[in-house]
């Protein structure tokens, strides 16, 4: 993060401000949509993620660790939504045609179907860490760091969210008949 | 799908398909809002945001330190033996609720960490006397916790499924230890979500509990002996299972209160058919179940062995006499009555 911005954004320069809300507006929502799977809590999430790092920018002492800072504003602003939600959406999702995974099999658009039923039943406590876990790439400790949570608690709720979704997947498995097995390979 | 790096990869995969660009509009919106919002000032002892967690912790430490000594002698000059395979006492002992002049033990939730071993990372809890409340416990737990033990707290809410286990230097936790956990709905079969729950009405005190556990299928229940946590009197059983969690992949024994689903860790192992028995004590406190689940083995847990740890017999020796030490220490204290 460029550390002139970022004290030029904490003493009040909008357009500082602006230029890293451009910066990290998609990392963000990315990671909230990742989070909430729904696009307008996703947006909404960043949206309230932005105003609230502005507002409070001029507490933020370390400048260097900015990113990790919106970071955390982002997970309770994903808490607040998931919260603030009846009911998780309980859509099926329509998987692309053509996803980025280069081994595309039919099993592997089952297994992401079931991973993605699955992760909606997790909390959004578990959700946060295994998307920073698995899809920013932080280690455990990096996200401890982060989120200001003892390592522990990052462990158990990673281990959690990973069984789960493994207990689902391997259920999954033994669903599909051996005929059908046999065609998916 | 049962290697590590087949459920890495595949949900690596999965979280790399979806939206990644936030759209224009929503982007406008959020710095419109910033336009109209005035950024908080603090002057000249404004609050700042401490993003070293690890910093404030050992500072925390060193006050909660202080309360300690303070606070734990009063704490320590009440212990009593009352753990798991204690004699069970006829009636609750009483805790004196502290002078109000005295700072409580730290809440678990608020504990400072240090170092498990010399110059590691701050991934234990700084030994000392905490205590768990909430809306949900019925009362007020209170326990030592010697060094090298962590929380594990796998949902949010922290005052219905809390505990702490020993560090074991893995990333992903050593699966030793205890917790307490509230009750909600319970499963006829902890392995067959189809075959139901119990009405709560037949699980509600700890006869009906230990009934119904002892009824699980799949599972070997130990006649119920007296035991007594905290000065509350209850029944201890202990559970086994040859199933593994290949048949039993959507394991549930109940349901917390919140809604968070209880595990049959340690009974089914983790991946695999590694499972020991699991031990619960469960007791009754002004009407509420409170179940301590704990690992009472001295083997290495069914958690590491699925993270390659090799099988030792007596990996857990010491820490078996070190978590009876801490369940020796517990306290349970409830609100006074209403007038």
């Amino acid at each position: 993060v460029d550390r002139s911005l970022v004290l030029a954004a904490r003493s009040g320069d909008e357009e500082a401000f602006g230029s890293l809300a451009r910066g990290s507006a998609d990392r963000l929502f990315a990671v909230a949509h990742r989070i909430l799977r729904d696009v307008d809590r996703a947006e909404d999430a960043v949206q309230q993620t932005l105003v609230t790092a502005w507002r409070e920018l001029p507490g933020l002492r370390e400048v260097e660790r900015f990113d990790a800072w919106l970071h955390r504003i982002l997970v309770h602003a994903c808490y607040a939504e998931a919260r603030r939600a009846r009911n998780w959406t309980a859509n099926v999702r329509v998987l692309p045609a053509d996803g980025p995974a280069s081994r595309d099999t039919t099993q592997d658009v089952v297994d992401r179907d079931t991973l993605d039923r699955g992760f909606r039943r997790l909390p959004p406590e578990q959700r946060a860490i295994f998307v920073f876990h698995h899809y920013l790439g932080l280690t455990l400790g990096e996200i401890a760091d982060t989120l200001d949570v003892p390592l522990g608690t990052v462990k158990s709720r990673l281990h959690y969210a990973t069984n789960t979704l493994r207990a689902a997947l391997e259920a999954d498995a033994r669903t599909v008949t051996p005929s059908s097995r046999e065609r998916m390979a | 799908m049962n290697q590590n790096a087949d459920f890495d990869r595949i949900a690596q995969s999965w979280l790399q398909d979806g939206p990644t660009e936030l759209p224009d509009r929503s982007l406008q919106a959020a710095l419109d809002e910033v336009h109209m919002t005035s950024q908080r000032r603090f002057g000249a002892a404004r609050r700042t945001f401490n993003m070293n967690g690890n910093a404030f912790r050992l500072a925390a430490a060193a006050v909660v330190a202080l309360s300690i000594i303070v606070v734990g002698g009063i704490y320590l000059g009440n212990s009593q033996s009352g753990g798991i395979g204690g004699q069970p006492t006829p009636t609750p002992t009483p805790i004196p609720t502290p002078s109000a002049s005295l700072a409580p033990p730290a809440m678990l939730k608020d504990a400072p960490y240090v170092a498990c071993s010399p110059g590691g990372a701050p991934n234990c809890l700084a030994p000392g006397t905490y205590r768990l409340t909430g809306d949900v416990w019925p009362g007020e737990i209170t326990m030592e916790v010697p060094a090298g033990w962590f929380e594990w707290q796998p949902y949010t809410w922290n005052d219905a499924f809390d505990g702490l286990l020993v560090d074991a230097g893995t990333d992903n936790g050593s699966g030793w230890g205890f917790q307490f956990i509230g009750v909600g709905v319970v499963a006829k079969d902890p392995c067959d979500p189809a075959k139901g729950t119990y009405d709560p009405a037949e699980t509600r005190n700890v006869d009906g509990l230990v009934a119904a556990m002892s009824r699980w299928p799949g599972f070997e229940a130990t006649a119920p002996t007296p035991t007594v946590v905290g000065g509350y009197s209850g029944q201890l059983i202990e559970l086994t299972s040859t199933l593994t969690d290949t048949d039993c992949p959507n394991q549930s024994l109940w349901t917390i209160p919140q809604g968070g689903v209880v595990d049959a860790y340690p009974m089914v192992g983790s991946r695999g058919p590694a499972a020991r028995p699991g031990t619960f004590s469960i007791i009754e406190v002004n009407g509420t179940l409170l179940v301590l689940r704990t690992t009472d083995f001295p083997d290495t847990s069914p958690n590491e062995l699925a993270n390659g740890i090799p099988d030792d017999p007596t990996r857990h020796a010491a820490d078996q006499v070190a978590m009876q030490q801490i369940l020796d220490s517990i306290r349970i204290t409830t609100a006074p009555a209403q007038p």
